[in-house]
């Protein structure tokens, strides 16, 4: 993209955006990085000088970043908590490996998304808690070449969206 | 490509292979499907890969947080629903934790790009760097400097009745009569000595269970990062305390090194593609008072373009320079 076209829309766009971001947010520096982080993303976008209602574009963009944002937030408030409960004076995670953790949750969130709930909770109960497919199948229930299908499943459908 | 057929196959093997009850017979056969066609290994592979992002992760805590996972739609429906409610939430939430917050409610800080010269009531001088912000915190027992972010070099007055002590989240740093330099960015501290003796110990903070570990500093050396188990190290005072003077040195630093420095002197945020400028090196002085100068010299020196715009500048290699040694 040329870098005409995205100064353009960049100085024709900013303003308007942060102070609807700023609107939204009640928060001045939150919204100049949604702000910030928009453009970035759109940096790399071929047609922006083709956008039929570039306004809307923009703030669909940002919704789709504050989610994320959020996201990640939950993510890591609720993973350090955990984790502060559950262990022991030998485990320190030092905060590059919890950063480390933080992103791969986030990835795996991301792809946990088109998974439903019952088949998410059965991976989760295999891959986490180490629960063999008998075990879950008689929690559940179910048969174990139905647990089977359930994991097989989920691991298709996160490969398939995978940002890894 | 990514075929859905061989992703299938490959997760059904994985998850046979994982339930602990494969036959020899069984494995024979992995072994023949995954040997008899590229496409198998890839899709294998892949597998694999998604298996292994949950390895460094602490099993209960992450089951907890996926499974308590708000979907996207949820968030959506929340965002619409309550949009003020819980971004205003979010917001204090920056204000009370965040670096942000930290700057506005701190007794003195410094904006990106700014410098800035205190001298105390004893007569200590305090130097502050961009992006910085400090309380000050005196009694008739101790002299706390509470370095909330940024990079500040302290030059000490004598008095022997109270210690000088710096203090980050990360650890403290106490003055035996002396100059030093503290700065803590990007989630860590590091402490270099210039004159005199200082202590360095790390916090006990955070995980409260953690023991407190210190170590004395003598001049030109310096910890890169106060965590336990850190160790002294030479420094370069000349070359760590060069923006005192308005100017920052390299020697053969990577150019998104250089970026990742300059980016605490900017406004908002420097964007650069870091492997497509990965082999362009900077060797040199880049003037810190002066940015839009430095960014004249880095595109003079450099096959890269720059533009900068409010509160974002990006920084690009020049099309066609790619193949130039």
């Amino acid at each position: 993209m040329s870098n005409n076209i995205f100064e353009v829309f960049y100085t024709s766009h900013y303003f308007w955006l942060r102070s609807y971001l700023v609107r939204k947010f009640k928060c001045q520096h939150q919204a100049a990085d949604v702000t910030q982080d928009t453009f970035i993303k759109l940096l790399n976008h071929s047609n922006l000088s083709e956008l039929a209602q570039p306004r809307a574009f923009l703030t669909t963009t940002a919704t789709r970043i504050m989610i994320d944002m959020i996201r990640r937030r939950h993510l890591e408030t609720t993973y350090l908590q955990f984790l502060q409960l559950s262990k022991s004076e030998q485990f320190v995670d030092s905060p590059e490996q919890l950063a480390i953790a933080v992103e791969s949750l986030v990835a795996i969130a991301n792809m946990l998304d088109s998974v439903s709930p019952k088949a998410r909770e059965i991976f989760l109960m295999n891959r986490l808690d180490g629960m063999k497919h008998a075990e879950i199948a008689v929690h559940f229930g179910i048969s174990i070449p139905r647990v089977r299908q359930y994991l097989a499943q989920v691991i298709v459908k996160c490969c398939s969206v995978s940002e890894l | 490509m990514k075929d859905p057929n061989h992703i299938e196959q490959a997760a059904a093997w994985k998850t046979l292979l994982t339930s602990g009850e494969v036959t020899v017979a069984e494995q024979q056969a992995f072994e023949t499907w995954l040997n008899e066609d590229l496409e198998h290994k890839k899709a294998y592979k892949i597998v694999e890969k998604f298996w292994d992002s949950f390895e460094h992760l602490d099993p209960a805590s992450a089951k907890s947080a996926l499974l308590d996972m708000p979907s996207k739609k949820k968030i959506t429906m929340g965002i619409k629903a309550s949009l003020s409610v819980f971004l205003a939430a979010v917001s204090m939430w920056a204000l009370v934790n965040s670096s942000i917050g930290d700057h506005y409610l701190a007794d003195y800080s410094t904006t990106a790009g700014e410098m800035r010269d205190l001298v105390l009531d004893d007569g200590s001088r305090i130097k502050m760097n961009t992006g910085s912000a400090i309380d000050i915190a005196y009694s008739g027992t101790s002299r706390l400097i509470k370095l909330r972010q940024g990079e500040i070099v302290v030059q000490v007055a004598k008095d022997l009745t109270r210690p000088f002590i710096v203090e980050t989240e990360h650890g403290t740093a106490q003055a035996l009569g002396t100059q030093y330099l503290v700065k803590t960015v990007a989630g860590s501290t590091s402490v270099a000595v210039i004159e005199s003796i200082v202590k360095v110990c790390t916090a006990g903070g955070y995980f409260a269970h953690k023991r407190i570990e210190c170590l004395n500093l003598t001049p030109a050396t310096g910890v890169a990062e106060i965590k336990p188990g850190m160790q002294a190290n030479p420094v370069d005072v000349d070359e760590i305390t060069a923006w005192t003077g308005g100017y920052l040195s390299f020697e053969s630093a990577p150019l998104s090194t250089v970026l990742h420095e300059l980016e605490r002197y900017v406004p908002g945020k420097i964007y650069f593609d870091s492997a497509s400028i990965g082999d362009l090196d900077v060797s040199g002085v880049v003037p810190v008072t002066d940015i839009d100068r430095a960014f004249a010299m880095l595109s003079k020196l450099l096959p890269i373009s720059i533009q900068r715009y409010p509160y974002l500048t990006v920084v690009e290699r020049k099309a066609g320079s790619e193949e130039r040694k």
